[in-house]
């Protein structure tokens, strides 16, 4: 609650900012934009709220802490605690009940040449958040223009200090807002710790059948096999140079996840989950979930180049005589 | 031994020889052949040899064949689908084409096994696609999904 009202406080402090005298100078943005990009390995602890205010609100703290040599965050959300290392050759995310360990893990990087192709960007004047210069950057979609975000960064470093998502209607739906920043290097809180549980195991592979392109003009950086508990997914990282979009794909019919609602993709039946942009349909006897970190998508043209619809006549009879075949199997000695 | 005999200047035909000597010839018939034969060693030997024979022939004992033996020879050769379902096997044939036919149309109406995707998972892996300050935005995704 308490996080609610500090969030709506902010949030209410950064709408009746002044109106910054617009500066839509590509030059100028694309320069931000790499400075931006470059500020990985800045060392800096600092505190950050998030925000979602769409259906179900929720918020998180995070403790990010960032070093030359690696990086943590802890997110504590409720109960809820999610912890991220990142060191070279070595990525973790942990949490209850999942533990995902990634060698020679590939981040998705900022593009910045990507993201003036896609985006008209707009740079306010200088202005002050928790006693520093920040720059206002207001990305809007070029071809439909629509306003997807709007940032303050730091103007010396290229810290991103708060980051206002906007969905298809041109409301604030996510906000992450630094809230307590300290300088310098003070080393990692917490230790490297891979965590009890078993590991998701993570490989790159080539996903030839993988469509190459998405609409909004993202594209194919990766491709993942998650092993799960003995179950397997494959994972399609896309990027439109600045934000990362996944598409999971397993094996089989698909069972609605809990927080999914049922609904429609133009023609197409699916569900939508929880976060600013989520959604999981079958095609092609697999399930798919999109995970998009961009609000303001179409969930319909996105999902256009994959599979889509219940398995067919002939998989659904394959199916059954390959379960038998394999119950069959069991049977014998 | 010669294959075929005259009469009339000719050696007399095999038929006509075992006709003799099954009694089958006509009394004129009958008396010509035996007029060759008086005349030509070679026929003479020939008709002794049958004569032979067809004592021995009619000197062994008539067996009769068992009914079955019989039924079955005089009953028409067995097609390969004849021998494939017939009898019993016809049965079991058609218990596994409806068997199958079965599944194959379950197919079609049993509802398939669904499964809940990890996506507690997916959303780490989103989650971690960025870093620094940046992984806030991602981290919507992991608390949203507690």
């Amino acid at each position: 609650m308490a996080l609610f009202a500090l969030s709506a406080a902010i949030v209410a402090l950064s709408l009746v900012m002044p109106p910054a005298d617009a500066d839509d100078n590509p030059v100028a943005a694309k320069a931000f934009l790499t400075k931006v990009a470059g500020a990985e390995g800045t060392p800096y602890r600092a505190r950050q709220l998030v925000v979602y205010f769409g259906r179900p609100q929720s918020a998180a703290v995070l403790d990010v802490q960032s070093t030359a040599s690696g990086e943590f965050v802890r997110a504590e959300s409720g109960s809820s605690v999610t912890k991220i290392w990142r060191q070279p050759g070595m990525g973790i995310v942990s949490s209850a009940g999942t533990n995902l360990e990634e060698a020679n893990e590939q981040l998705v990087p900022i593009v910045p040449s990507e993201i003036v192709a896609k985006y008209d960007i707009e740079v306010g004047p200088t202005q002050e958040l928790l006693g520093v210069p920040v720059v206002p950057l207001t990305l809007v979609r070029r071809d439909d223009g629509r306003l997807v975000e709007r940032w303050l960064v730091h103007e010396s470093s290229g810290i991103v200090y708060q980051r206002g998502l906007y969905n298809a209607n041109d409301k604030l739906v996510a906000m992450s807002t630094i809230i307590d920043m300290q300088w310098g290097n003070a080393g990692l809180a917490e230790r490297f710790d891979p965590g009890t549980g078993t590991p998701t195991v993570v490989k790159s592979v080539r996903a030839t059948d993988a469509p190459k392109r998405l609409s909004e003009g993202y594209r194919l950086l990766h491709a993942y096999r998650l092993n799960v508990g003995g179950r397997t997914a494959q994972h399609l990282v896309y990027s439109d140079g600045l934000h990362a979009l996944s598409v999971f794909r397993t094996n089989g019919r698909l069972r609605a996840p809990s927080g999914f609602v049922a609904t429609r993709f133009g023609k197409v039946r699916g569900w939508t989950g929880p976060g600013p942009g989520t959604w999981a349909w079958e095609g092609g006897g697999h399930g798919f979930v999109l995970v998009s970190e961009e609000p303001a998508l179409d969930p319909a043209q996105m999902i256009r180049p994959f599979p889509k619809g219940g398995p067919s006549a002939l998989a659904r009879m394959g199916s059954l005589w390959s379960t038998l075949f394999h119950w069959i199997a069991h049977l014998i000695p | 031994m010669t294959n075929f005999f005259y009469y009339g200047g000719r050696h007399v035909e095999r038929e006509i020889l075992s006709a003799l000597i099954d009694g089958e010839l006509s009394p004129n018939e009958r008396r010509l052949v035996h007029e060759h034969l008086q005349e030509c060693a070679d026929c003479r030997e020939a008709a002794d040899e049958f004569g032979h024979i067809h004592g021995m022939v009619g000197d062994l004992p008539r067996l009769i064949a068992p009914e079955a033996f019989v039924s079955k020879a005089l009953r028409p050769p067995k097609t390969l689908s004849s021998k494939m379902f017939g009898g019993k096997r016809k049965f079991v044939a058609g218990g596994l084409a409806a068997s199958a036919l079965a599944i194959t149309v379950a197919g079609f109406f049993i509802p398939q096994r669904a499964e809940t995707p990890p996506v507690s998972v997916f959303f780490e892996r989103q989650v971690s696609l960025h870093s620094g300050e940046e992984s806030g935005g991602q981290v919507l995704f992991a608390v949203n999904n507690r």
